[in-house]
């Protein structure tokens, strides 16, 4: 019998996820005060923070699903890769709104804008998914042991069904606007001369 | 059969994708490239230029201003497209726009700051001060903590030169004998020096230089050395011989050169290392322990005579009699003992003379002229109280007063015959051993026999093997009148020489009287 559990395994993500915003805003802070500006998100820490944001939200966007749907991959629990997403899904999208200068311009607002959206959706659809009872290693139950946990189960799986239908969306608009946005950055200010 | 896709390559994805490509592509196609801006252009309006009277006017036509990166063609270059004016001026050095060739015109003039933001912004953000050079790391903030302003420093204009005076003004309140002693000691042309990140400032590590400073140099001024310097390259050529900088320090007088490292370190001028060795005269012995000052009167070093006796003619207890030579009887290692090869000279030294002290003979440390006859010093030991001369040597050896070896045929008696049997003070009574009479009769009296007949010559009949060697009898009866040979004397001369009877032998006296 498959060992399984019906809550998903603590908060440790969100715990680092808030360490490492703590550590990235003493950073962004230093930066402010040392130039007594707010760093331009073309400059060489905007386009750092801007970068960096970007692969973990790449990472966020692809890891957790390539893991999910490996037929040989057994490395890390699907739980773990839950975490890992989480983490990259909140620091990523921290790094960019440091990125932005606090200014949401045209493409690069609206990009910011997808952004802020797909995190709520993210903390919303982490909220269902922990509705779903599973094994410890993330597979969900095929067998609830209780009516209760029945009904509960088909409610979870209806709305992360409708959930997903909204996130995926939202996220493959952010990425197109993303990769539309370096592309324009790079050609018009990758030498500004 | 598992779906092995990306979870967002989903239907609603793909479009969703699809959607948002399209979305942006048709604004970019309405609105230009406003959709790309991070910000409103400058819309204040100037003097036209190109048919415009500000950015915000060719807002969305992007590649007016910006270049694509793969072209040579730079930002700067469209811009003197419409602003010739300042093409111009890059071209004269005077104005400022001609004193910054090297730089980008965004560097100062950025935009996309919202319509209202100045189009001259040479903040830290966006000029990189450094490529006028000089750097604004050591002037990001002020003594209070607040940041510099452009005019903090550039009091009157921007354009070069600038105006020096201003460092002192600031910096004097900062640390006033600083730089009143730095101004006077390297001028007040600061940035002959100083690039602003203190390169050859506060930070400036010597150490990092050819000439590193060790010991005592860390602690000198650096204008101790670096005298009337006014740039780097004064600086630079600072000289890093001693001498430069030492020569007034020079006990030595020069006497020992300019290479005062050749003895001393910058840890002090004391203790030095000289190594006396690396000189002509090695020290060895007891010149070792012994002050420099002893041998270099009055510091002088050069020149200091090597020869012995310019150092310890003071010293010479034998008064320059034996020359100036000490090294040829002393060592180093102390005056005595003394290596003296005494037969060197006239008088050379053989037994019992070898181990005498040198004071014996040599009274006073008087070594020169010294008598080497006998009698100069054993006058006292002459037993025979001058009766057999001066000349010890006559009889004696240097091996012992005995044995002695008196030849007594060399003196005025030789001895023959029995004489040389005798001992010597069978003749010589009384210890006298000279002036002694040669004559027979000082030991021979006269025996009675002679009853006075033959005088005190003895040898006029004796000699010293045979007392009747060549006596001839007298009375011309020698054996001829009458043969008599084979009698004794005293069988005819029975009392004395002067009498004589036959009647020994014969019955009278009378010849030819009977038997």
């Amino acid at each position: 019998m498959a060992r399984y559990s019906t809550q998903y395994r603590g908060n440790k993500e969100f715990w680092l996820s808030l360490l490492a915003a703590i550590l990235i805003t003493a950073v962004y802070a230093f930066v402010v005060w040392w130039t007594r500006a707010i760093p331009p998100a073309g400059a060489f820490f905007g386009h750092l923070l801007g970068v960096l944001g970007f692969i973990l939200m790449l990472l966020t966007e692809t890891l957790y699903s390539i893991r999910k749907r490996s037929h040989t991959a057994r490395w890390g629990s699907m739980a773990s890769w839950l975490q890992f997403h989480i983490f990259t899904g909140l620091v990523g999208p921290y790094l960019v709104l440091l990125h932005t200068s606090w200014k949401f311009n045209g493409l690069a607002g609206a990009t910011t804008l997808l952004t802020v959206i797909i995190v709520i959706s993210g903390f919303i659809g982490r909220y269902i998914y922990t509705q779903i009872p599973r094994t410890l290693d993330g597979v969900e139950i095929e067998t609830p042991s209780t009516k209760f946990q029945a009904a509960t189960l088909a409610r979870a799986r209806r709305l992360m069904a409708v959930w997903q239908v909204i996130h995926i969306p939202i996220g493959m608009a952010l990425f197109t606007a993303a990769f539309i946005h370096i592309g324009a950055a790079l050609y018009y200010a990758t030498l500004l001369r | 059969m598992k779906n092995t896709r990306l979870g967002c390559f989903t239907t609603s994805g793909f479009m969703s994708a699809v959607l948002t490509a399209f979305l942006i592509t048709g604004f970019a196609l309405v609105s230009g490239g406003i959709v790309f801006s991070p910000g409103a252009l400058n819309a204040q309006a100037g003097a036209p230029l190109g048919g415009v009277s500000s950015h915000a006017d060719i807002a969305g036509r992007c590649n007016l201003c910006h270049a694509p990166f793969w072209g040579t063609e730079t930002m700067a270059d469209r811009c003197v497209v419409c602003h010739t004016d300042v093409a111009g001026q890059q071209l004269t050095p005077s104005p400022l726009h001609g004193v910054l060739p090297n730089l980008a015109c965004i560097n100062c003039h950025p935009d996309h700051r919202g319509p209202n933001a100045p189009l001259t912004a040479m903040d830290a953000a966006h000029f990189p001060h450094d490529s006028v050079g000089y750097a604004l790391t050591a002037h990001q903030r002020k003594s209070d903590g607040s940041s510099f302003n452009c005019k903090d420093c550039h009091t009157q204009n921007y354009v070069p030169p600038f105006n020096q005076a201003i460092c002192t003004t600031c910096h004097i309140q900062i640390d006033t004998t600083f730089v009143q002693t730095h101004t006077m000691d390297f001028g007040s042309d600061c940035l002959a020096c100083h690039d602003g990140i203190d390169i050859y400032g506060r930070n400036f590590n010597h150490n990092g230089v050819p000439f590193q400073l060790i010991g005592k140099h860390a602690q000198v001024l650096c204008a101790q050395c670096h005298v009337n310097s006014r740039n780097i390259a004064d600086l630079k050529f600072t000289p890093q011989d001693c001498n430069s900088c030492h020569a007034k320090d020079d006990k030595h007088t020069g006497r020992f050169g300019m290479n005062c490292g050749a003895c001393h370190t910058p840890n002090g001028w004391l203790p030095a290392s000289f190594d006396h060795n690396l000189s002509t005269f090695k020290l060895t012995g007891q010149h070792i322990p012994v002050a420099c000052g002893n041998c270099h009167i009055n510091n002088i070093y050069q020149g200091t005579p090597t020869d012995c006796y310019s150092c310890h003619q003071k010293d010479d207890k034998h008064k320059n009699q034996f020359g100036t030579n000490c090294a040829a009887c002393h060592t180093s290692a102390g005056w005595l003992p003394v290596n003296v090869d005494h037969n060197l000279f006239a008088f050379k030294l053989t037994g019992k003379h070898t181990t005498v002290s040198c004071e014996n003979c040599h009274i006073n440390n008087n070594f020169q002229g010294t008598p080497t006859d006998c009698y100069f010093c054993h006058q006292k030991n002459d037993t025979h109280n001058g009766r057999f001369g001066k000349n010890c040597a006559a009889c004696h050896s240097t091996s012992g007063w005995l044995p002695a070896t008196f030849d007594h045929n060399l003196s005025g008696f030789p001895l023959t015959g029995a004489h040389v049997r005798l001992n010597c003070t069978q003749c010589h009574t009384g210890g006298v051993y000279s002036r002694l009479s040669t004559a027979c009769a000082a030991c021979h009296a006269e025996p009675a026999i002679h009853a006075g007949v033959f005088g005190t010559n003895c040898a006029q009949c004796h000699n010293t093997s045979n007392w009747n060697a060549s006596f001839s009898h007298p009375g011309g009866c020698d054996g001829n009148c009458i043969n008599h040979a084979g009698a004794s004397c005293k069988d005819c001369h029975t009392v004395n020489y002067s009498t004589a009877t036959c009647t020994k032998c014969h019955d009278s006296n009378k010849p030819g009287g009977g038997d």
